[in-house]
C-alpha cells in the first residue's frame, strides 16, 4: 500500500485547470521531487493534498484511507504536515513560540487541566518545550529561540517553517520550495538536513524550482505541466527526457 | 386574505426589498472593491433622504433636481470621506478602516441628531393617487419607489460594464492581478466609494416621499443591509440583489402576521440559510481551512 | 532578548494600580463611585470583545449578550424569588447554551459571516426583549427585587464597587491562565495565522468557538453584575450602539494589550463622556472624533502609544539594538484577517 495516493485529482479556478487528473503515488520512505515550470500547478497539489482546497474531482488516499474532503487540521493529525512557500510564519511571536504551536497536537492534556496548569499540563508544556529546542537544534538555529520572528533573515525564516512542521511529527512531510532565497551555503545546509530528515524516516516530497537540488537529493522525481502529469522517474531518466526538455525549454522561448 | 392584501403587502415587500438592494448594492462594492466594512453606509442614506428632503421641501425645488442633488451630495461625501479617513487608514488592514467607519457614522448619526432631533421630516408625496387595477387599488408612491429603484439598478449594470467599472470588477476579484495589469487602484477606490455612497444617498432620496426621513434611518437599513449581504453572500452583487428583494417581502409578510416578531423570523430563516448554504444564495460553499 | 525581559520587569505597575483601585471608594462620593462601577462593567465587556479578537474575530453582539445576562438574573430574582447569588451560574449556562445554538452556525462560516450573523442575532435578541410581554417591553422590568448577603442588602455603592472589582480580577485572573495555556496559544497562532495554525493540527472552528464561549460566559456575569446596581433593566440599554462603544473602547485603550487595553480604554472613554454630561449630546461626536485620531494617528492606542515612547526613552538609556515596539502579537497583522479569510473571496 502506498503511503499517498491521488487519483484523478483535479482542480479548477474559474476556467483555468490548475491540475488536471493527476494519479500521483507515493512509497513509504521515499524522498520525492515535484517539479514544473512556473504555474505547472505544484502548489495547488500541495493545498489539495493538506486539505486547504478541495478537489473540484478526485481523491486523496493516505495510508488507506480517503482524506479528500477532511479538513486541514485533521489531515494535519493524521501525519502530513507542510512548511509553505512563502515565509508564513507566527511574525509576532518568538521563534520558541512558533515552533511550541507546531507541538500542538502532541501537548494536549486536556482542556481543564491546561486552564489550571495542574502539574501533568506543565509536565506536557516543559516536554513540548524540550521536543521545540530540540527540533530548533536541529535546523541549526537553538541561539535564536528567544528572537521574534519577524526579525530572522530570510533563510532562517525559511528553516523555521520547516521546524515547525517538523514539531508535528510528520509521517509525510511537503516542502515548497525551501531553499528559494538562500545563499549556496544555507541551501547546501538545508539539503543536508532534508536528507537527515529522510532517515528518520520521514516521508518527503519536495517541490522545488532549483534543478540542481532536485537532482541531487530525490530519488525519484515526478514532472508537472499544465496541471498534467508529464513524466515520472529517477533524476537520470527525467534529465534525458525530451517532454522534460521541450517543457522547459518551450518556457523559457516564451 | 384578499387579493387586495396580498398585492399591498406584496408591493411594500417589493418596495422595501429594492430599497435594501440599493444600500446594500452600495454596501457589497464598497467590501468587494476596497475591503473596507462600512459601518457608516447606512448613514449615507439617511443623509441622502434629508438632502431631499432639504432641497424638496426647504428650498422647494422639483422633487427630480432634490434626488440627483441627493445623489451628489453623498457621491462627494464619499469621496471626501474616502480621501480623508479610508485612504489613511486602509494600510492597518481590514479591521481599522471598519473602525473608522463606525466612528464615522457614530459622529455622523449624532451630528443628525443634533441638527434635526428625533422628529421625522415629511417630504410632500410625489404622488398620492392609488392606482386601481381591476378592483385592487395599489400606492402609486410606493410603485413610483420601486420603478426609481430599477431605473437606479439599470444604470448601475450599465456603469459596471464602462471601463471604470470593469476596472472596479477586476479589483474585486484579485487586487494585485489587477494592479499588474495596470489599474489604478487608488482611482477606483475613490469612484467605488462615490458610487457606493451615491446607490444610498439615491435610496434616502426615492424612499422620502413614502416613509419620510428620521435620524434612526441609517442604523436600521444598516442592519437590514447585513441580513441582505449574508442571505445574498458576502461578494455577490447579483446575490445582493436577489436577497434585497427576497428579505424585503418576506419581511413584509412577516410583519403582518406576527408584528414585532418580524425580526426574529428574519434571524430564524437567516441561521436555516447559513447552516445550509454557507456561501448564501448565489455564493458557493467555501472551503474554510480547519474547518 | 533584553527586550522581552524589560517588559517582563515592567509589570510593576500593576501594585499601585491595584492598590489605587482598592483604596477608591475612600476618596470618591457615591455618585463617582458609580461612574466607576460603569467603567468596571464596561472593562468586563471590552475584555470580552478582545478576548473574541484574539482568534480574529470581532465581534458586534457583546451588547447582547450582556443583556441575555442581565434578563436572566433579573427574571429569575423577579418571576421565581431566587437569590441574586443562585442565579449567577443559571445566566452563565444559559449564555453558554444558548450561544453555542447561535454560534455553532456561524463561527464555522468565518470571520465575516460570524460578524454579520452577531449583529442579525443582536437586533432580533433586543426585539424579543422589548416585544414579549414576560420581560416587560420597551418600558423595561418591573422594579428588581433588592440584591441581599444574608439579611444585609447590598445598596452600599462601596461594597457593590468591590464586588465589582472582584469580578474584574476573577475575570482577568482566568484570561491570564487562558493565555498562558496551550489553549491561549492555540488562540494566538488562529488569530495571527489561520492557515498556518490550521495546517499545523490546530482545529480553528473547535477553538474559536470555545473562545466565543468563554467570552459569552463573561458577559453574562457582567449582565448580572449590571443588576445588582439597576433599579430596572431597559431593553435599549443592550442595544448595538453599545456595542459599538465596546469596541471603541478596545481600540482606543489598544488593540494589542488584552488585559489593560480594554481597560484603560473604558475607563479613558467613560470619563470624557461624564466630564460632558453639561453637552452631553455632544458626547458621541468627541468620542467618535477620538476614535478615528486614535485609528489614524495611533493605531495600537493609547497604551500602544505610551509603550513606544517607553520603549524609545529605555532604549535611549539602555542604546540597546534598534527595535521597533512589539505589533500587537494577539492580533498578528490585522491584514492577515482579510487576507485569510474565505469568507471575503466568496
Amino acid at each position: 500500500m502506498a503511503l499517498l495516493e491521488t487519483r484523478g485529482l483535479s482542480k479548477s479556478f474559474g476556467r483555468l485547470e490548475a491540475v488536471k487528473d493527476l494519479d500521483l503515488t507515493v512509497e513509504q520512505g521515499e524522498l520525492r521531487g515535484l517539479i514544473g515550470p512556473n504555474g505547472a500547478g505544484k502548489s495547488t497539489v500541495f493545498n489539495l493534498i493538506t486539505g486547504f482546497d478541495v478537489p473540484t474531482r478526485g481523491t486523496v488516499w493516505f495510508r488507506g484511507e480517503n482524506i479528500t474532503n477532511v479538513p486541514a487540521h485533521k489531515i494535519a493529525q493524521k501525519g502530513i504536515s507542510r512548511a509553505f512557500q512563502q515565509s508564513y510564519l507566527f511574525m509576532f511571536s518568538t521563534v520558541l513560540e512558533n515552533v511550541l504551536v507546531g507541538c500542538h497536537m502532541s501537548s494536549r492534556a486536556g482542556a481543564l487541566r491546561e486552564f489550571l496548569h495542574t502539574r501533568s499540563a506543565r509536565m506536557r508544556d516543559r516536554e513540548a518545550r524540550n521536543k521545540a529546542m530540540e527540533i530548533l537544534d536541529f535546523m541549526g538555529m537553538a541561539h535564536l529561540a528567544d528572537e521574534p520572528a519577524s526579525s530572522l533573515s530570510h533563510g532562517y525564516q525559511r528553516c523555521l517553517g520547516v521546524a515547525m512542521a517538523l514539531a508535528c511529527e510528520p509521517t509525510l512531510l511537503l516542502l515548497d520550495e525551501p531553499v528559494t532565497g538562500m545563499n549556496p551555503t544555507e541551501s547546501a545546509e538545508m539539503v543536508e538536513r532534508i536528507r537527515r530528515i529522510r532517515e528518520k524516516g520521514i516521508t518527503v516530497i519536495l517541490v522545488e524550482h532549483s534543478m540542481e537540488v532536485v537532482m541531487n537529493v530525490c530519488e525519484r522525481i515526478t514532472v508537472l505541466s499544465y496541471g498534467q502529469k508529464l513524466a515520472e522517474g529517477l533524476p537520470a531518466e527525467i534529465q534525458c527526457n525530451p517532454l522534460v526538455v521541450e517543457a522547459y525549454l518551450g518556457k523559457e522561448e516564451a | 386574505m384578499t387579493l387586495q392584501l396580498f398585492l399591498q403587502i406584496l408591493v411594500n415587500g417589493l418596495m422595501i426589498g429594492a430599497i435594501y438592494a440599493l444600500v446594500a448594492s452600495g454596501f457589497t462594492l464598497i467590501l468587494g472593491v476596497l475591503q473596507v466594512f462600512n459601518f457608516a453606509q447606512g448613514q449615507f442614506y439617511m443623509l441622502g433622504a434629508f438632502a431631499t428632503y432639504a432641497v424638496a421641501s426647504v428650498l422647494g425645488a422639483p422633487y427630480v433636481v432634490a434626488i440627483l442633488a441627493a445623489l451628489a451630495a453623498m457621491a462627494l461625501l464619499g469621496i471626501l470621506v474616502y480621501f480623508s479617513i479610508i485612504k489613511w487608514t486602509l494600510r492597518y488592514g481590514f479591521f481599522h478602516t471598519m473602525l473608522a467607519t463606525v466612528a464615522f457614522g457614530t459622529i455622523v448619526g449624532q451630528a443628525a441628531v443634533l441638527k434635526f432631533g428625533y422628529s421625522t421630516a415629511v417630504v410632500a408625496a410625489v404622488v398620492d393617487k392609488t392606482l386601481a387595477l381591476g378592483g385592487v387599488s395599489l400606492n402609486s408612491g410606493k410603485l413610483l419607489v420601486l420603478a426609481g429603484a430599477l431605473v437606479v439598478m439599470g444604470l448601475l449594470y450599465w456603469f459596471m460594464r464602462t471601463k471604470i467599472g470593469v476596472a472596479m470588477q477586476a479589483c474585486a476579484e484579485n487586487r494585485e492581478v489587477a494592479c499588474l495589469q495596470g489599474i489604478n487602484a487608488g482611482k477606483v477606490f475613490w469612484v467605488t466609494m462615490a458610487v457606493g455612497c451615491a446607490l444610498c444617498g439615491v435610496a434616502g432620496a426615492l424612499v422620502v416621499p413614502v416613509l419620510s426621513a428620521s435620524t434612526n434611518m441609517g442604523q436600521l437599513i444598516f442592519l437590514k443591509a447585513i441580513i441582505v449581504v449574508l442571505v445574498g453572500g458576502t461578494g455577490s452583487m447579483a446575490g445582493a440583489l436577489l436577497a434585497a428583494f427576497l428579505v424585503g417581502i418576506v419581511e413584509s409578510f412577516a410583519f403582518q402576521y406576527v408584528e414585532s416578531f418580524a425580526p426574529l423570523v428574519i434571524f430564524a430563516l437567516v441561521a436555516i440559510l447559513i447552516y445550509f448554504r454557507p456561501g448564501g444564495l448565489l455564493g458557493k460553499p467555501l472551503p474554510i481551512p480547519g474547518q | 532578548m533584553r527586550r522581552a525581559m524589560l517588559f517582563k520587569s515592567n509589570k510593576w505597575w500593576l501594585i499601585p494600580a491595584f492598590l489605587l483601585a482598592v483604596a477608591l471608594p475612600f476618596f470618591v462620593g457615591a455618585y463617582r463611585l458609580q461612574i466607576f462601577i460603569f467603567v468596571i462593567t464596561y472593562s468586563l465587556l471590552a475584555l470580552a470583545f478582545q478576548l473574541t479578537m484574539r482568534v480574529g474575530l470581532p465581534r458586534f453582539d457583546v451588547a447582547a449578550w450582556w443583556g441575555v445576562g442581565a434578563y436572566t438574573s433579573g427574571m429569575l430574582m423577579l418571576k421565581a424569588n431566587m437569590s441574586f447569588w443562585l442565579t449567577l451560574p443559571i445566566s452563565v449556562l444559559v449564555s453558554v447554551v444558548l450561544g453555542f445554538a447561535v454560534f455553532s452556525v456561524s463561527v464555522r462560516r468565518g470571520m465575516m459571516v460570524f460578524m454579520m450573523f452577531g449583529m442579525v442575532f443582536a437586533l432580533a435578541l433586543q426585539q424579543v426583549f422589548g416585544s414579549v410581554k414576560f420581560f416587560g417591553g420597551w418600558g423595561g422590568t418591573p422594579q428588581l427585587p433588592p440584591v441581599t448577603i444574608g439579611s444585609y442588602v447590598l445598596n452600599d455603592k462601596m461594597w457593590i464597587y468591590y464586588l465589582g472589582m472582584a469580578l474584574l480580577i476573577f475575570n482577568l485572573g482566568v484570561y491570564q491562565l487562558l493565555y498562558k495555556s496551550r489553549i491561549g496559544r492555540a488562540w494566538s497562532a488562529i488569530g495571527s495565522g489561520l492557515r498556518l495554525a490550521s495546517s499545523l493540527g490546530v482545529n480553528v472552528v473547535g477553538y474559536r468557538l470555545a473562545n466565543v464561549l468563554v467570552g459569552n460566559a463573561f458577559l453574562a456575569l457582567a449582565g448580572s453584575f449590571s443588576v445588582v446596581y439597576q433599579a430596572m433593566i431597559i431593553p435599549t440599554t443592550y442595544g448595538f450602539q453599545q456595542s459599538i462603544y465596546v469596541m471603541m473602547y478596545v481600540v482606543i485603550g489598544g488593540l494589542g494589550f488584552a488585559m489593560a487595553g480594554p481597560i484603560v480604554g473604558a475607563l479613558v472613554l467613560t470619563l470624557i463622556s461624564e466630564s460632558m454630561r453639561a453637552a452631553q449630546q455632544y458626547q458621541p461626536i468627541v468620542t467618535g472624533v477620538i476614535t478615528v485620531l486614535i485609528i489614524m494617528f495611533a493605531p495600537w492606542g493609547l497604551l500602544g502609544v505610551l509603550r513606544s515612547r517607553v520603549v524609545s526613552v529605555l532604549q535611549r538609556l539602555l542604546s540597546s539594538r534598534a527595535a521597533l515596539p512589539d505589533i500587537p502579537s494577539s492580533l498578528g497583522s490585522p491584514a492577515s484577517v482579510t487576507a485569510e479569510e474565505p469568507g471575503k473571496d466568496a
